[in-house]
């Protein structure tokens, strides 16, 4: 799952951006609106966390353009918004949620709710209702971070636990290791690099064990597919 | 006293109840002293003369229908003297009785003209009452818009109001004062808080990254120390309870640059100061200092190493004034007129250097609570200069002194404007 975090606090960003990595997440950052804007054209963020009080555009400014869909961008005007913000007034908050931000967090928080929040997000754009994914005998703990297959726990790095969980949201359809690219790592990632591959290919060798059947096929030309298992 | 007060039912304790007795009584003990004095001089007027005057008869019998000569009968004579005196003790005991039934009925009567006078008089008041009680701390913006003529009581709700009006103002100060801090103070706990919990409190991180979130942390409580004392100052100063005396000038524009002169060798600046005249004013000195302090320690951060800050005293007609001059970045013209705002940031990016935008609205407060005016000459690239007006004190304490504007646009350090 891939965020843009816009926060003009160097200090915090660079806090949140390790708390947030740590949690598997692909983190790109923007300290101010131009650049988040810029960002938003390029790449299609699952999540964005917005500070309000940004040095040259107002977070609810933004927001309002990117749901009235005059950004034009592959994040889309739907794009979960996550306002991150020290504006605590009742009236901001019922301003944020009105002009479409899907939470509001108000700082000082604790990295936990944040994170929590964010799994719920992302959960309801998956159109799941829990922390847990599954498909066939695969399960996924997003909350806890733990992958199983059968009573097997799988012991997984960051992206490969990113590689599984986009996999698993979408299960049957073929994702091409660009969407991959995008989702799963960030904008510090050479385009044309081997490592969606190399990912793939370590996360289906764990995926299964003597004997039992491959779970990732690989479509030549288009991508990969997550299979059910029975 | 007021626990012999507290036995008496509570009509009793009311004004109205002693405007009434009171009023009675005075009017009770004035006709008394009226009716007493009338009954003194009817008796005495009375006992002197005879009711009948040049009467050739000196007695007449008492009983009877045959007049016969007073030597024939042995009967009993009233002389007329005597006669007189009785019918002037019955009119006395008349005069009395009356007097005292009047007295009585006056007393009585009073008593009620008094009891509606005073409730009259006395209805304004429990209006204002009624409003006051209405008036909770957390709604100020009642007032008790007293009509009728310009009396006593109108004045005093009149007055009420006003004060209401400047606690309301005060109260709204204080609130947005609270709100913009806490806004303020959110950042740096979230960057706090932050580090701690996606760093400091993980097993997982190098020693590189631990030392760079203390550090951040660190940078972060530097800001709220700083914010905290400015809170404090800028409460301190709302406080309308602040000592105040004879202040030169000069003089704490000299102590205000001792304080900063740290600093000012720390960053490469040179601090010039030119202190020689100034004037003497009436105010909180430790107030006054702080103001040109932070006017002089933002003038040495933004200056560039190798820059100079120059301060300088002086006095224009009934005013005088301390300017502090940089050759910083200086500031855009559409910027200069919101840079004393609370926590205006010249651009959005210092911010980062722990500077909360506190410290001109501070400056701003601490003069214009002496009657002065802050303000600014700058140009982008050319740097600032920030002048601070303050009154003088009369020469002679007792002289009336016609009051001048502040020379606002005036800038000392460029006398070729003027």
């Amino acid at each position: 799952m891939r965020l843009l975090v816009v926060e003009d606090e160097a200090d915090l960003l660079g806090a949140l951006r390790a708390g947030l990595a740590r949690a598997g997440y692909a983190v790109d950052t923007a300290p101010n609106g131009a650049e988040a804007l810029e960002k938003l054209t390029v790449t299609a963020y699952d999540l964005m966390l917005l500070d309000l009080n940004l040095p040259d555009v107002d977070g609810f400014d933004l927001t309002r353009r990117i749901r009235s869909g005059e950004i034009d961008g592959p994040s889309g005007r739907d794009v979960r918004i996550l306002m991150l913000t020290a504006r605590a007034g009742l009236t901001a908050r019922v301003t944020g949620l009105d002009l479409g931000a899907d939470d509001y967090v108000v700082k000082p928080f604790a990295l936990a709710e944040l994170l929590a929040r964010i799994r719920a997000l992302l959960r309801r754009e998956a159109g799941g209702d829990d922390a847990v994914l599954e498909v066939g005998q695969l399960s996924l703990d997003t909350a806890r971070r733990a992958a199983r297959r059968g009573g097997r726990d799988l012991r997984l790095t960051n992206k490969e636990f990113g590689v599984l969980e986009y996999l698993m949201t979408r299960p049957g359809r073929v994702v091409s290791s660009e969407d991959l690219l995008e989702h799963v790592w960030d904008e510090h990632t050479d385009p044309f690099t081997q490592t969606v591959r190399v990912t793939v290919g370590t996360l289906r060798r764990k995926l299964s064990a003597e004997g039992e059947s491959a779970l990732i096929e690989t479509v030549i030309g288009r991508g990969y597919r997550l299979l059910e298992d029975v | 006293m007021s626990e012999r007060w507290a036995r008496w039912p509570a009509w009793m304790q009311t004004i109205r109840f002693r405007l009434t007795l009171t009023y009675s009584l005075v009017l009770f003990g004035l006709a008394a002293l009226v009716v007493a004095g009338i009954y003194m001089g009817v008796s005495s007027q009375i006992n002197d003369q005879p009711v009948t005057k040049r009467a050739r008869i000196t007695g007449v019998l008492e009983s009877g229908n045959e007049v016969r000569s007073v030597h024939d009968l042995p009967v009993k004579i009233a002389t007329l003297e005597s006669f007189e005196n009785a019918v002037n003790a019955q009119a006395q005991k008349a005069l009395k009785r009356y007097s005292l039934l009047a007295l009585g009925g006056l007393f009585v009567l009073s008593l009620g003209v008094g009891w509606w006078l005073s409730g009259r008089a006395l209805r304004p008041v429990r209006r204002i009452t009624a409003t006051a009680k209405e008036i909770s701390g957390s709604d100020l913006s009642r007032r008790i818009h007293a009509t009728g003529p310009d009396d006593e009581l109108r004045q005093l709700a009149d007055t009420v109001d006003a004060m209401l009006s400047r606690l309301d103002d005060a109260f709204d100060a204080q609130r947005r004062l609270v709100d913009d801090a806490s806004h303020e103070l959110r950042n740096p706990l979230a960057i706090i808080q932050t580090n701690v919990e996606a760093v400091l409190s993980r097993e997982d991180v190098t020693p590189a990254e631990r030392a760079q979130a203390s550090q951040v942390i660190a940078r972060a409580t530097t800001r709220m120390t700083r914010l905290v004392e400015d809170l404090l100052a800028s409460s301190r100063r709302a406080a309308p309870a602040f000592t105040e005396s004879d202040v030169d000038l000069a003089s704490v524009a000299r102590e205000a640059a001792d304080e900063l002169a740290l600093l000012a060798e720390q960053s490469g600046v040179t601090l010039r100061r030119d202190t020689a005249a100034g004037g003497s004013i009436i105010g909180d000195r430790d107030a006054l200092r702080r103001a040109m302090a932070n006017l002089i320690s933002n003038a040495v951060r933004f200056s560039p190493e190798g820059g100079d800050v120059l301060l300088t005293t002086g006095r224009r007609g009934d005013w005088g004034y301390v300017a502090v001059r940089d050759h910083g970045v200086g500031i855009a013209a559409q910027d200069q007129r919101r840079v004393f705002d609370r926590f205006y940031r010249g651009d959005g990016h210092t911010s980062h250097d722990g500077h909360a935008g506190l410290g001109l609205a501070i400056v701003r407060q601490i003069v214009e609570s002496h009657g002065g005016h802050a303000s600014l000459f700058s140009a982008l690239g050319a740097g600032s200069t920030f002048v601070l007006w303050l009154p003088l004190a009369p020469e002679r304490p007792d002289s009336v002194r016609e009051t001048t504007a502040a020379p606002t646009d005036f800038n000392p350090l460029t006398p070729a404007r003027s």
